[in-house]
């Protein structure tokens, strides 16, 4: 006899509401970080956040690294066309999963 | 660091419209920077993905300057200029940091792992790719960086007309006929100061017109920071006077932070706005109005100087009088019995220490010296009292012995009538007999005195002590005795000798005094006095004399 057990894995979604610019990134940062560190696979929901600039990229490497630490992944979901042109810019999309959907993110687990 | 060069350099161009940002080199920087251009977005009405990358570039702009600006330039000037001409927007950015061309730097390279990401060189990158061009010049000590965005749709170049209707409150313009104004002011650039900065220095020449839209700009007449200066508020300028006669600007000017501004450069100002002739009268009534603050102000500043000199003429007085209070020298007419000098150094104009010595009848010699408690005016009113209360006493009692204590207790019962402010002495007296050289004193909480019986070391004469006079009624005071011989030397002091202290607080003392005096127990009154002034002033090494200094130094001379 074979047993098999599937546990589901938990996927949490963590979702950000607008600019990830200097002072955006130093309001919200701290309770960023400590939802990232609750547990393994997060999807960062980008698709309120109305601007991004190099400390909120920094904010958002950082978060993976602690993802990839605790052995789970973080995957972007639904940059606006702005957002998805800075992440291509400095290569973010070639290290970070970066879906569209929420489905499409979902997928990836 | 003045605003001379940067002004000229931002000089209007026909159709330009600009608008500057100015401040200190800080952390508030980049959220001024962002504040600043998100405005000025809405205010060019600039599409979607215009402001983006405007944003974009302003951010990393400033976080880059900020971070990596070191030490040695924060607080320095930064300047972040707009210039909307045609569909274009030409963002320049002027710092005073060491020269760093950031366009020189290599474009990252792309990591392969998340972990080999430099986030750091990522800012620079997005500058250059959300520019549609970048210029980096380094010229009059300035890093000067220029990006330039070609625009999806022309900038709304009415631009210039809100500084003109908010400048159109100003009372140089008041009374100006409507449609006059908004051809002059389009396109003078308007400058908005995130945090206090010296806009002006006194010296420099000038080449602008300030006319504050809101805020509020401090003009300083005297030294930047005293209490004096004038406010120049909305709807006010400054510079016009140096921008008229050409000369030198005459005062300190510094911006409160959030104040901004309407630049107008002198061309403008001279050909263009003063040739309306409402314009004119304004600015003579406002230049008569600004003549007579000044006015007010000096009067007033000299009415003080006035008031404090007569204050000082009367304390170099008061301190003459004072001197004429202490007995004259040569103390007690030059007697040949005695080698008597005394020396009183206030530590202000007038000072509550004082001393005196008289002969009771042709042997008895009563000396005093004393200290009233604090220093300065009020000290000095009462060892007026306290010496003409001594001068006052009987000076002959039932029995010789008992004249001393008999005397402190009645001066102490005196100096407690009517002594609302509460202030006291304390006292060393005595009396020397020059016949048997019996010495009888009463010490009431003062120094004790140095004693060098003749040809014997300097000692320190400590008992008896009692209380200090003026405090407790009803005291009675005892007193001590000593046999001394002829060629004896006393040497009385206050404690600002033994309290002087030197610039790393450390006090004279008692064992620096006697060490000091030990050489000289055969030395005249005269040699002992300079001496101990001369030790304590070598001591203080120039530190501030903070307490009255007395001596009295008194030796029989066995004649």
């Amino acid at each position: 006899m074979k047993v098999a057990v599937d546990q589901p894995r938990t996927v949490r979604r963590i979702a950000l509401d607008g600019r990830l610019d200097a002072e955006g990134v130093k309001q919200g940062e701290a309770d960023f970080n400590a939802a990232v560190a609750a547990g393994p696979n997060v999807i960062v929901d980008l698709s309120k956040v109305q601007f991004i600039a190099s400390l909120g990229i920094r904010m958002l490497v950082a978060a993976s690294q602690e993802q990839s630490r605790i052995g789970g992944k973080l995957v972007l979901v639904g940059p606006d066309e702005m957002t998805m042109r800075i992440l291509k810019t400095t290569g973010i999309d070639q290290l970070l999963p970066v879906r569209g959907t929420l489905d499409e993110a979902l997928a990836l687990f | 660091m003045t605003m001379h060069a940067d002004l000229r350099a931002t000089g209007t161009r026909p159709g330009a419209r600009r608008r500057l940002l100015v401040g200190p080199l800080g952390p508030s920087l980049v959220e001024a920077a962002g504040r600043w251009c998100r405005a000025l977005g809405d205010e060019a009405g600039l599409d979607a993905q215009d402001r983006y990358r405007l944003e974009l570039c302003v951010e990393e702009l400033s976080t880059n300057l900020v971070k990596y600006s070191g030490e040695a330039c924060v607080g320095s000037r930064v300047e972040l200029q707009a210039s909307f001409e045609a569909q274009r927007l030409q963002l320049r950015c002027v710092d005073r940091c060491a020269p760093f061309d950031p366009l020189a730097a290599p474009p990252p390279q792309a990591a392969q792992r998340l972990d080999e990401l430099k986030v750091g060189g990522q800012g620079l990158h997005l500058l250059r790719t959300f520019s549609d061009a970048c210029r980096y010049a380094h010229r009059d000590g300035c890093n000067r960086l220029t990006l330039v965005f070609e625009l999806a749709q022309p900038p709304a170049i009415d631009l210039g007309l809100a500084p003109a209707a908010l400048a159109a409150t100003a009372p140089i313009f008041r009374g100006v006929p409507e449609g006059t104004l908004e051809p002059l002011l389009a396109g003078l650039p308007v400058l908005d100061v995130f945090a206090e900065l010296r806009l002006l220095q006194r010296g420099d020449a000038n080449h602008a017109v300030l006319l504050v839209l809101q805020g509020m700009l401090h003009v300083y007449l005297d030294q930047p920071g005293a209490e004096d200066f004038l406010e120049v508020a909305a709807g006010e300028c400054v510079g016009e006077m140096s921008v008229i006669d050409e000369q030198p600007v005459s005062a300190h000017v510094f911006a409160t932070a959030g104040t901004r501004l309407l630049l107008i450069d002198g061309r403008s100002f001279l050909e263009r706005l003063l040739a309306v002739p409402r314009v004119a009268r304004n600015l003579m009534s406002a230049m008569a109005e600004r003549m007579r603050r000044s006015d007010r102000l000096s009067i007033r500043r000299t009415r003080q100087l006035l008031a404090l000199e007569q204050t000082r003429r009367e304390l170099a007085f008061a301190h003459d009088i004072q001197a004429s209070l202490l007995p004259a020298e040569p103390l007690l007419a030059g007697d040949a019995r005695l080698d008597c000098v005394g020396r009183m150094r206030p530590a202000r104009d007038v000072g509550g220490d004082f001393y005196d010595l008289f002969f009771l009848d042709h042997r008895h010699l009563l000396f005093v010296i004393a200290d009233v408690c604090g220093k300065g005016l009020p000290a000095a009113l009462f060892m007026v009292r306290a010496i003409a209360a001594l001068r006052a006493q009987p000076r002959q009692a039932v029995q010789a012995e008992l004249l001393l204590p008999a005397l402190v207790s009645s001066l102490n019962e005196q100096l407690i009538a009517y002594n609302a402010a509460r202030q006291f002495i304390t006292a060393f007296c005595g009396v020397l007999d020059l016949q048997s050289h019996r010495l009888q004193y009463v010490n009431a909480g003062h120094n004790p005195p140095l004693v060098a019986p003749a040809g014997q070391p300097f000692a320190y004469l400590q008992e008896p002590i009692s209380p200090l006079v003026g405090m407790v009624p009803g005291l009675r005071y005892r007193g001590g005795e000593l046999q001394l011989a002829p060629g004896s030397t006393l040497l009385l002091y206050t404690d600002g000798v033994t309290e002087a202290e030197d610039a790393g607080r450390r006090m004279f003392g008692e064992v620096r005094l006697l060490q000091g005096l030990q050489p000289l127990a055969r030395a005249s009154a005269s040699r002992l006095v300079d001496a101990v002034f001369a030790e304590v002033d070598a001591f203080a090494g120039g530190a501030p004399q903070s307490d009255d200094i007395t001596v009295l130094a008194i030796r029989s001379t066995g004649r």
